[in-house]
């Protein structure tokens, strides 16, 4: 109770009209690879509404992007439990195929991605595809620096595993 | 360090200086190393091609809606809530005492030290007639032996008092009525009207009383010019006594005796000293008394007599004994009505007037206390006592009314809650 009050009396006053101008395109991005390009727009929108009702208890100890992207990453999780949905990894592939600039492995790496397991596909993803430091992932995900750099090496580890063992076939 | 493991973050940059050197010490001379960090980065590679997305839609849409579903910033209510439960509990811990009759706040917002408790003690200790102990103020002078002034009661010179007094209380010896001139002194703002002269009876005979209570500049000064006025009108004193208050104001009083004729001007004189903070005035007209004694007296002396001739004329035994006898008890009435009658007019000629002097109230600046350090322990020991109590109090007022807050704690939790999820 007293902790409660204390951290509200800390808070910061955050704009979120002002974030969703800077971030829509990314928290949009964002939700797409989770979620997919057919409910990205009520991913992202539902973020930042619940952004806004969380305004109050924001106490500034991680940055404001880390946040909202920690809020879209569970608006995303919770998404997906609900409409039972894996990542789009297919729909990914398809686009990158109809960007133009055609990737061979792409399938392949989305394949060996699945195979791996959802904690480190959610590294990987949020390493490697959405550019966040492993500080960064900590802080969203809640789990320590540490834990983020180990589940990286093993699941690039076991990606490689999958990876060649698909070229020995 | 776990070479292999840090290999990862080498690649994604996030090792420190030192350690980017270890591993490339490592990878100089370890080509398997660099092997590894060269399927790690090409790995990385793949996936940084993995960057096509779809153009974002919905922002104009969700800027509205954020525009329209913006809350007003609430004001945080939680620490007035508190504060207003808080105050109230100790509001209740301070006040119930009060309600319920016990007095008990009263005593802990003014803590008393026990030296203070002593001093007032000792100020209100009676005054001493001990005049070897007491010196000039405290000293009590016996103008004549007070059984002298018996039959004042047996006269009931409290009849036709004029004014005052009846609430007052009564002295049980001296049936003189008394009041604490502190009091009045407290209570009297404006000097009480003077009363006019008592109406002059010439030819009657008039027992007078009277009582006049002043404020004066100074007890000592005031006390010695009344005794010489009451002295020089022909009067005497019949006794004096004096008090100390507990704020130092000296009070005095005195009971003379003054002829008749000039009790008037007794009370006028006295009335010039300072502020009369009350006077009474009362008389009882005996005139008709004494006419009976004297009548009285005069039938016993013709009595007297006769049984003295009788006496004189009888020669039997017996009946000069009875006739004896008859005399004696003749003669004794007539002597006790005699004694009654010279002290009727000694109480007429004589006027009987109660003085009270009270030193004008002076505000004394704090003396510091001799035994300060105790002093200051009581007082600050009182003190945290008082915290301590009220402490108490308001966490006892928490543990009863627990069921009452912790279900409103409750209800503003779970709603909080739902407004956030």
């Amino acid at each position: 109770m007293l902790t409660q009050m204390l951290r509200r009396s800390t808070a910061i006053h955050l704009d979120v009209e002002s974030l969703a101008e800077a971030h829509y395109d990314a928290i949009w991005r964002f939700c797409f690879r989770r979620v997919g390009r057919e409910l990205a727009a009520d991913a992202t929108q539902e973020t930042f509404l619940t952004a806004l009702r969380r305004a109050s208890s924001f106490r500034g100890d991680s940055d404001a992007k880390t946040w909202l992207f920690g809020i879209a990453l569970n608006t995303c999780r919770s998404l997906s439990r609900k409409e039972k949905r894996d990542l789009p990894l297919d729909e990914i592939v398809e686009l990158q195929a109809q960007s133009g600039t055609p990737n061979l492995s792409a399938m392949r790496l989305t394949q060996a991605l699945k195979k791996i397991s959802p904690e480190h596909q959610e590294v990987v993803i949020l390493h490697e595809m959405d550019g966040f430091s492993y500080l960064e992932i900590a802080q969203m995900i809640e789990i320590p620096e540490g834990t983020v750099k180990s589940r990286l090496h093993h699941a690039f580890l076991a990606l490689r595993k999958h990876l060649n063992s698909e070229e020995d076939l | 360090m776990n070479l292999k493991e840090d290999l990862k973050a080498y690649v994604d940059g996030e090792l420190t200086a030192d350690q980017v050197k270890e591993i490339e010490r490592a990878a100089a001379s370890s080509e398997e190393i660099r092997d590894e960090i060269a399927a790690l980065r090409s790995l990385k590679e793949e996936f940084a091609a993995l960057t096509a997305t779809p153009e974002p839609k919905g922002k104009i849409a969700l800027i509205r809606r954020l525009q329209v579903a913006k809350p007003a910033r609430k004001p945080n209510f939680m620490w007035a809530y508190a504060g207003a439960a808080a105050a109230l509990l100790i509001g209740i811990a301070i006040i119930e005492p009060v309600l319920s009759g016990g007095g008990g706040a009263a005593e802990m917002a003014t803590p008393k030290t026990e030296a203070a408790v002593a001093r007032e003690e000792s100020a209100k200790a009676p005054s001493y007639e001990d005049s070897a102990e007491s010196g000039e103020m405290k000293s009590k002078v016996e103008g004549r032996p007070s059984n002298s002034f018996a039959n004042e009661r047996d006269l009931d010179p409290r009849l036709g008092r004029s004014q005052a007094g009846s609430a007052m209380p009564e002295d049980a010896d001296t049936g003189v009525i008394r009041s604490n001139p502190r009091d009045r002194v407290s209570q009297a703002t404006k000097p009480a009207p003077q009363l006019p002269n008592l109406p002059t009876n010439p030819g009657r005979d008039i027992i007078y009383n009277g009582s006049i209570s002043l404020e004066v500049p100074d007890v000592t000064k005031s006390v010695n010019e009344a005794i010489s006025l009451v002295q020089g009108l022909g009067g005497y004193v019949v006794s004096t006594e004096s008090t100390l208050d507990g704020d130092g104001t000296a009070n005095a009083y005195l009971e003379v005796r003054i002829p008749a004729a000039k009790f008037d001007i007794a009370n006028k004189s006295l009335s010039k000293y300072g502020k009369i903070l009350s006077q009474t005035s009362s008389g009882q007209d005996v005139t008709q008394q004494i006419a009976e004694h004297e009548g009285r007296t005069r039938a016993l002396a013709v009595a007297e007599q006769e049984y003295i001739r009788m006496l004189n004329a009888t020669r039997n035994t017996s009946a000069r004994l009875e006739v004896r006898r008859r005399l004696d008890e003749v003669r004794a009435e007539r002597e006790g009505l005699r004694a009654a009658l010279k002290r009727m007019k000694d109480l007429a000629a004589l006027s009987t007037l109660s003085i009270e002097f009270t030193g004008e109230e002076t505000v004394k600046p704090d003396e510091p206390s001799a035994n300060w350090w105790d002093d200051s322990n009581t007082g600050a020991s009182n003190a945290l006592g008082f915290v301590g109590r009220i402490l108490g109090r308001v966490a006892i007022y928490l543990v009863y009314l627990s069921p009452i807050w912790i279900t409103g704690l409750a209800v503003w939790w779970f709603a909080r809650k739902r407004a956030v999820k």
